[in-house]
């Protein structure tokens, strides 16, 4: 149901007070009121239009703790708890202890794979009355926050860099009066009256607040509601120095990584971990690529810095997935063959949790600080003050454009050769070869037009599916070999669990059979004339 | 949105009783609850201190083809509970339903728009078996029915059935204890024989002083008895109810 809040700035709470009372609102005694407001890293409930927040209320007779999800439509869902809910910002809320109901199945609908974390907190004490008519029946119900500070959780996003809000000060007390369904009358009355009210008392016109004191105490900390998006895209210009066009991209991929890397530290969700993987290939294969526009020992150092965080975090990354992954990687098997298997997803799982902490311990360690602190110092000097390689003047659409089209090239060349006897390997580098070509498009191909460079990126995107695919029941089936291997080293495992493992492996080499067999079709789509102008068009129109 | 109706052929058996109190502990259970009363008597209405009177025509309002159920929406006593109240003109429901295309259909076709706005709905039905609880049945997953532990009221519980039996949207059905005096050693006989049915919840609610103070005191128990015996059965009786619907 649709609240005013009024603002009530730096002014004294007595006009309000004086309203209330004319209504006939008897505001309760004054208790003190902890808020904690939770979303996901990529704000996935204030995107639905939910607000997630748990409350803890201190009266006379003990604490009371419950859980409000409120929406747009219908009215607030409440779930009192007998403890607070445990989190804190390296725990995420669980969502999976929440008894069964409607409300956890929409907050676990809507936060999806993501984690749901304590973003910001507000105290206040706070009063609360309702407007009833001669009768009884509720027609309106005001709640006066005052004495209002935010709480001490902060917000992880405030790593990203990428984006600095303006912070707002929190108001010397907050009202606000909720409608009820069917007395909208009654609510605007009141409403009118505190307007007038407080017009006279603070001579202009009062301030009725967007959202209400929790969402001011988020946007009072700085949070982003909309959460984490990506990193900001750099404008960048086609005449601009090389270097500095490609310092603004890889500015942005550090924000990503500074983003995520607390997330993927605590891990938080996997989606941390996979997001920073992805700034580490994006800043690896950028620094490939800047040869002669990033100075050579900068880019020698960083590329070696970033290649020890990739290799860190990959073995962390692949057990995710797998693991994440085996419900539907052993969906084609039988119920019993499946639970043959459950020894070696147990056995994945400890290896998940071993390469998780590893890369807790590497993510916290001396040299990723230095790593971190090195990168962003280069990337944050003015712009005059770094030396560039010998094309670092050279225009940023011609010196990409020439790598874009070197890329292709080698993409092109690598591709034709494969054959129907050419080792997985091959297909692999092939991938790799489409990645450094993706990166580029996706960086800095809108200079030759955002149309072709879309229309590239999704020519490229189907086969680098393909080679995806590929890639991946290669990289599972060899792990299923290696996790079987180990099982027998370590403790006889039974004939159903290899017999199911076997059977796996023969449906991953199936997969990847069919895909190897759709790629010919894949990669002549991509090598087409059409598709191959395209480019031509867009480097082109870079570099003019 | 799932939707359950307390029903009974029999009156004064705590259909009410159950319809606001579960909704009550419905509501405290994180669920968006909408109590709908069908009840021309009102008494849902009146314990949980809305007005006794439907906006826009009374019945005749809502068996309009293109009526909608949401203007008629009340809060009520019970902070994020809603109501549909009752109205005096609900006792010619059936003479309008009757008169309509579809009737039975009628009930699930308001509720319908209101699917994204509730979690749950609970129909507070009317004693009896018409046309009306039919259209109430039919937008219906589960018929929770209070029995008092008499054989008479027993014998209810499989009129009711024969209400549901045969119906091509069938909802389920399941019965609960009601009023269980503990001091009668019969009650205590049948509760028990009762409870060996599938279709018989494990709960009892007490016949106790603090389910009859709802009408002096307009609330639900947990509103003025957090801590009473009729409290924690109704807490129970809703976690039951939850079970069988999530």
């Amino acid at each position: 149901m649709p609240s005013v809040v009024f603002d009530g700035g730096g002014g004294p709470v007595g006009a309000v007070i004086e309203v209330l009372a004319r209504a006939g609102i008897v505001l309760s005694p004054p208790e003190p009121l902890h808020r904690t407001r939770f979303d996901t890293f990529d704000g996935r409930l204030h995107a639905a239009g939910l607000r997630l927040e748990a409350r803890t209320t201190a009266t006379a007779s003990g604490s009371g703790h419950a859980l409000m999800v409120i929406g747009n439509d219908g009215p607030p869902a409440r779930l009192f708890l007998s403890a607070p809910m445990e989190s804190s910002r390296s725990r995420p809320l669980s969502l999976a202890s929440l008894p069964a109901g409607p409300l956890r199945a929409r907050l676990q609908r809507t936060a999806g794979d993501r984690a749901v974390l304590a973003q910001a907190a507000l105290h206040s004490v706070r009063s609360s009355g309702t407007a009833t008519d001669d009768d009884g029946i509720p027609q309106a119900i005001v709640h006066l926050d005052t004495d209002l500070a935010t709480g001490p959780v902060s917000p992880r996003s405030l790593g990203d860099r990428s984006r600095s809000l303006a912070r707002d000060p929190l108001p010397a007390w907050t009202v606000e009066v909720e409608e009820l369904p069917g007395r909208a009358a009654a609510a605007h009355r009141l409403q009118e009256d505190l307007t007038a009210a407080l017009r006279t008392e603070q001579g202009g016109p009062p301030g009725r607040m967007a959202g209400d004191a929790l969402e001011r105490a988020a946007v009072a900390i700085g949070l982003d509601r909309a959460g984490w998006r990506g990193p900001r895209r750099p404008a960048l210009e086609r005449d601009e120095p090389s270097l500095i066009g490609v310092r603004k991209v890889l500015r942005s991929f550090a924000d990503a990584l500074d983003a995520n890397w607390d997330g993927a530290a605590d891990h938080l969700d996997d989606e941390f971990l996979h997001g920073l993987r992805i700034s580490v290939r994006q800043t690896r294969s950028l620094l490939a690529q800047s040869r002669g526009i990033v100075p050579k020992e900068v880019r020698s150092a960083q590329r070696e810095a970033f290649r020890w965080l990739g290799t860190v975090t990959s073995p962390a990354r692949d057990l995710d997935v797998y693991v994440a992954g085996w419900p539907r990687l052993t969906s084609l098997l039988d119920d019993a063959q499946a639970r043959a298997l459950e020894p070696v997803l147990a056995h994945l799982a400890g290896q998940q949790a071993v390469a998780r902490t590893e890369v807790a311990v590497a993510l916290r360690s001396r040299t990723a600080r230095h790593l971190r602190a090195d990168w962003r110092a280069w990337l944050d000097l003015p712009d005059g003050e770094v030396a560039g390689g010998r094309h670092a003047a050279w225009p940023l659409g011609r010196a990409i454009g020439d790598r874009i089209m070197a890329a292709q090239q080698q993409l092109l060349v690598d591709g034709r050769t494969v054959d129907d006897a050419s080792p997985a390997g091959q297909l692999h580098e092939l991938r790799k070869d489409g990645k450094r070509l993706r990166y580029l498009l996706e960086g800095f191909g809108h200079l030759g037009g955002r149309k072709r460079s879309k229309a590239m990126i999704g020519h490229l995107k189907a086969l680098q599916d393909n080679l995806g695919a590929h890639q991946d029941a290669e990289v599972q089936a060899e792990r299923l070999r290696r996790a079987l291997h180990e099982l027998v080293e370590n403790e006889e495992p039974g004939a159903t669990t290899v017999a199911a493992g076997e059977q796996l492996i023969a449906d991953l080499e199936r997969r990847q059979a069919e895909e190897r067999a759709d790629f010919h079709d894949r990669f002549a789509a991509y090598d087409r004339k059409k598709a191959r102008q395209t480019l031509e068009d867009l480097v082109e129109r870079m570099s003019r | 949105m799932k939707v359950i109706a307390a029903a009974s052929i029999k009156g004064g058996v705590g259909k009410t009783a159950t319809a606001v109190n579960l909704a009550a502990e419905a509501t405290r259970a994180g669920v968006r609850v909408l109590l709908w009363d069908l009840d021309p008597q009102g008494s849902a209405t009146y314990l949980l201190r809305a007005e006794h009177h439907l906006s826009g025509g009374g019945v005749r309002g809502l068996v309009d083809p293109k009526a909608e159920l949401a203007p008629h929406v009340r809060a009520t006593s019970v902070p994020g509970l809603h109501v549909v109240p009752s109205d005096l003109s609900l006792r010619f429901l059936d003479r309008h339903l009757d008169a309509a295309g579809k009737p039975r259909r009628r009930i699930g076709t308001l509720l319908s728009p209101l699917a994204m706005a509730y979690d749950l709905v609970v129909l507070d039905c009317p004693p009896g078996a018409s046309i009306g609880i039919e259209s109430a049945f039919r937008a219906t997953d589960l018929v929770v029915v209070p029995v008092v532990p008499t054989t008479l009221a027993v014998l209810t519980l499989s009129q009711l059935e024969e209400v549901v039996a045969g119906r091509s949207r069938r909802p389920a059905l399941v019965a609960h204890l009601s009023m269980l005096d503990r001091r009668k050693r019969l009650q205590r006989e049948t509760a028990e024989e009762l409870r060996r049915r599938d279709d018989v919840l494990q709960t009892a609610i007490p016949n106790t002083t603090g389910v009859e103070r709802m009408g002096p005191e307009r609330a639900p128990v947990r509103a003025f008895a957090p801590r009473s015996p009729a409290t924690d059965a109704y807490e129970q009786l809703w976690s039951e109810v939850a079970g069988r619907l999530w």
